[in-house]
C-alpha cells in the first residue's frame, strides 16, 4: 500500500515549493500542513521533529527534515531524479549549482539595511546573474531539459529558484532561450500548471 | 567496468569524501590532483568552472562535490538500501554539511582575533549540540543508517577527521560516535587508503 506523506512548513514558498512543485507534476497525493511563523503549533512540534527545523516530511510516520533531502526523495519516488546513475548525477548537479544563486537571495532577503540591500541587489542583478545564468544556458539542451531529453527535478528546481529572481528583473532570461524553453516546459507540464493556478499566493 | 578520473587540487578539502568512498567501495580511479598553477587553463574546460570534477569514460564530466560523492556512494553500494533508507542518509549528510559551513567559515577566517573568536564560538555553541544530536542519531551498532556502512558514516568520518584537527578531544564520550569512527576506520578499503594516502594540510 502506498505511503501516506505530510509535508510540515510554514505557509510560505521558502524551502518547500521545490517538494510541492515535485508531489503536484507527480499528481501525487500529500498532506500540506502549513504553520504561521510563530506559531503555538510549530513551537510544540519544534522539540519533536529531528533537526529543529522545517520542512518536514513525514512518510507515513518516518519524520525527515533538510529540505534537499525531501526533495531528493520525492523526485526519486515519482521518477523526475533521473533515469540512470549518470543522469541522477547530473540533475544532483545541477541542482547543487543553484545554491549560489540560493545563497544570494537568502542573504539579500535577510539584509535589513536598505542601502546595503540595494547594494547587494545591483550586484546580483549586474554581474553575478548574467555570468550564472549564461553558464546554466550551456548546461541546458536547446530542447529546455537540464538532463537527457525529458524533465527531471533539475528543471523544476531551476524553474522554483527564478521565482524569486524574476520580480526583481522580468526580463532576465531575455538572452538565453535554452533557459527559457526550460521554464516554458516546466510550467506547461500539467500538474504544475495546475498548482501554479491553485496553489497560495505568498510573498515569499 | 566504466573508468573514472578524479580531478581536484592536491587536498583533501571538498575531494576526500570521493576518494573515501572510492576506496570503500574497491572501485579502482585515477587520483589526478592538479597545481594551482595549472588550474587557470583548465578552468574553463569544466561544466561550472570548479572542481573536483568526475570523468566518466574520458566522455561526460560531473561536478559538485557532493553530486559525484552520492554517483560513487551509489556505485559502492553504500548509498542505503531502501529509498527511505537512502533519504535517512541524506538528512544526517546535510546536518552535517551545516556544521561543516561554520566549521570552513572559522578555519578561513584572515583576522586572527575574530577567528580565536569564532573558534571559540564554534567549539562551545555549535559542536556540542551536533555532536549529542548525532550521539542519538547513532545506533548502539556504530551505524547511521540501518545496520551496516553507509556514506552517511564515511562522510561523518570525513568531517570530524577535519574537526579534530581543530578539536582533538571533540569525540571524547560519544559512545555510538567513536563506534561509526572506528566502523569506518576498519572498513578494508578505506584502512588501506588512510595508510596509503598523500598527506596535506587541507
Amino acid at each position: 500500500m502506498a505511503p501516506k506523506y505530510r509535508l510540515v512548513y510554514f505557509n510560505v514558498r521558502g524551502r518547500a515549493e521545490l517538494t510541492r512543485l515535485l508531489f503536484a507534476a507527480a499528481d501525487l497525493e500529500y498532506q500540506d500542513q502549513r504553520f504561521e511563523f510563530g506559531s503555538d503549533q510549530w513551537k510544540e512540534l519544534k522539540p519533536n521533529t529531528p533537526m529543529g527545523q522545517a520542512p518536514l516530511l513525514y512518510v507515513d510516520d518516518v519524520a525527515l527534515c533538510q529540505s534537499m533531502t525531501i526533495a531528493r526523495y520525492v523526485a526519486r519516488t515519482t521518477g523526475l531524479a533521473g533515469r540512470t546513475p549518470i543522469e541522477e548525477a547530473t540533475a544532483d548537479m545541477i541542482v547543487d549549482g543553484l545554491d549560489d544563486m540560493q545563497r544570494k537571495l537568502v542573504a539579500m532577503f535577510n539584509e535589513k539595511g536598505d542601502e546595503k540591500k540595494a547594494e547587494l541587489q545591483k550586484e546580483f542583478v549586474g554581474s553575478f546573474l548574467p555570468q550564472f545564468l549564461g553558464n546554466y544556458e550551456k548546461l541546458a539542451g536547446a530542447e529546455g531539459f537540464f538532463v537527457g531529453d525529458s524533465l527531471t527535478w533539475a528543471d523544476i528546481a531551476f524553474f522554483n529558484l527564478m521565482g524569486w529572481v524574476t520580480p526583481m528583473d522580468p526580463a532576465v532570461l531575455g538572452g538565453f532561450p535554452n533557459l527559457s524553453k526550460v521554464m516554458d516546459n516546466v510550467q506547461s507540464q500539467r500538474g504544475i500548471a495546475r498548482w501554479l493556478k491553485e496553489r497560495p499566493q505568498t510573498k515569499m | 567496468m566504466p573508468t573514472y578520473k578524479l580531478t581536484y587540487f592536491n587536498v583533501r578539502g571538498r575531494g576526500e569524501l570521493i576518494r573515501l568512498l572510492f576506496a570503500a567501495g574497491g572501485i579502482p580511479y585515477e587520483d589526478v590532483r592538479i597545481e594551482w598553477d595549472k588550474w587557470p587553463e583548465l578552468k574553463s574546460k569544466t561544466p561550472m568552472g570548479q572542481v573536483p570534477t568526475l570523468e566518466v569514460d574520458g566522455q561526460l564530466m560531473i561536478c559538485q562535490s557532493m553530486a559525484i560523492a552520492r554517483f560513487v556512494a551509489r556505485e559502492a553500494g553504500l548509498l542505503g538500501k531502501t529509498s527511505v533508507d537512502q533519504a535517512r542518509a541524506d538528512m544526517l549528510l546535510d546536518g552535517g554539511m551545516d556544521l561543516g559551513k561554520l566549521f570552513t567559515e572559522m578555519v578561513m577566517e584572515k583576522d586572527a582575533s575574530k577567528k580565536a573568536e569564532k573558534k571559540k564560538e564554534f567549539g562551545e555553541k555549535s559542536l556540542p549540540p551536533f555532536l549529542a544530536l548525532y550521539e542519538g542519531f547513532a545506533g548502539g551498532n556504530g551505524y547511521f543508517v540501518g545496520d551496516s556502512l553507509t556514506w552517511a558514516d564515511i562522510a561523518f568520518f570525513n568531517m570530524m577527521d577535519f574537526i579534530t584537527a581543530e578539536y582533538p578531544s571533540a569525540l571524547d564520550g560519544y559512545c555510538n560516535l567513536n563506534k561509526v569512527v572506528d566502523n569506518v576506520k576498519t572498513n578494508p578499503g578505506v584502512a588501506k587508503w588512510l595508510k596509503e594516502r598523500p598527506v596535506t594540510d587541507h
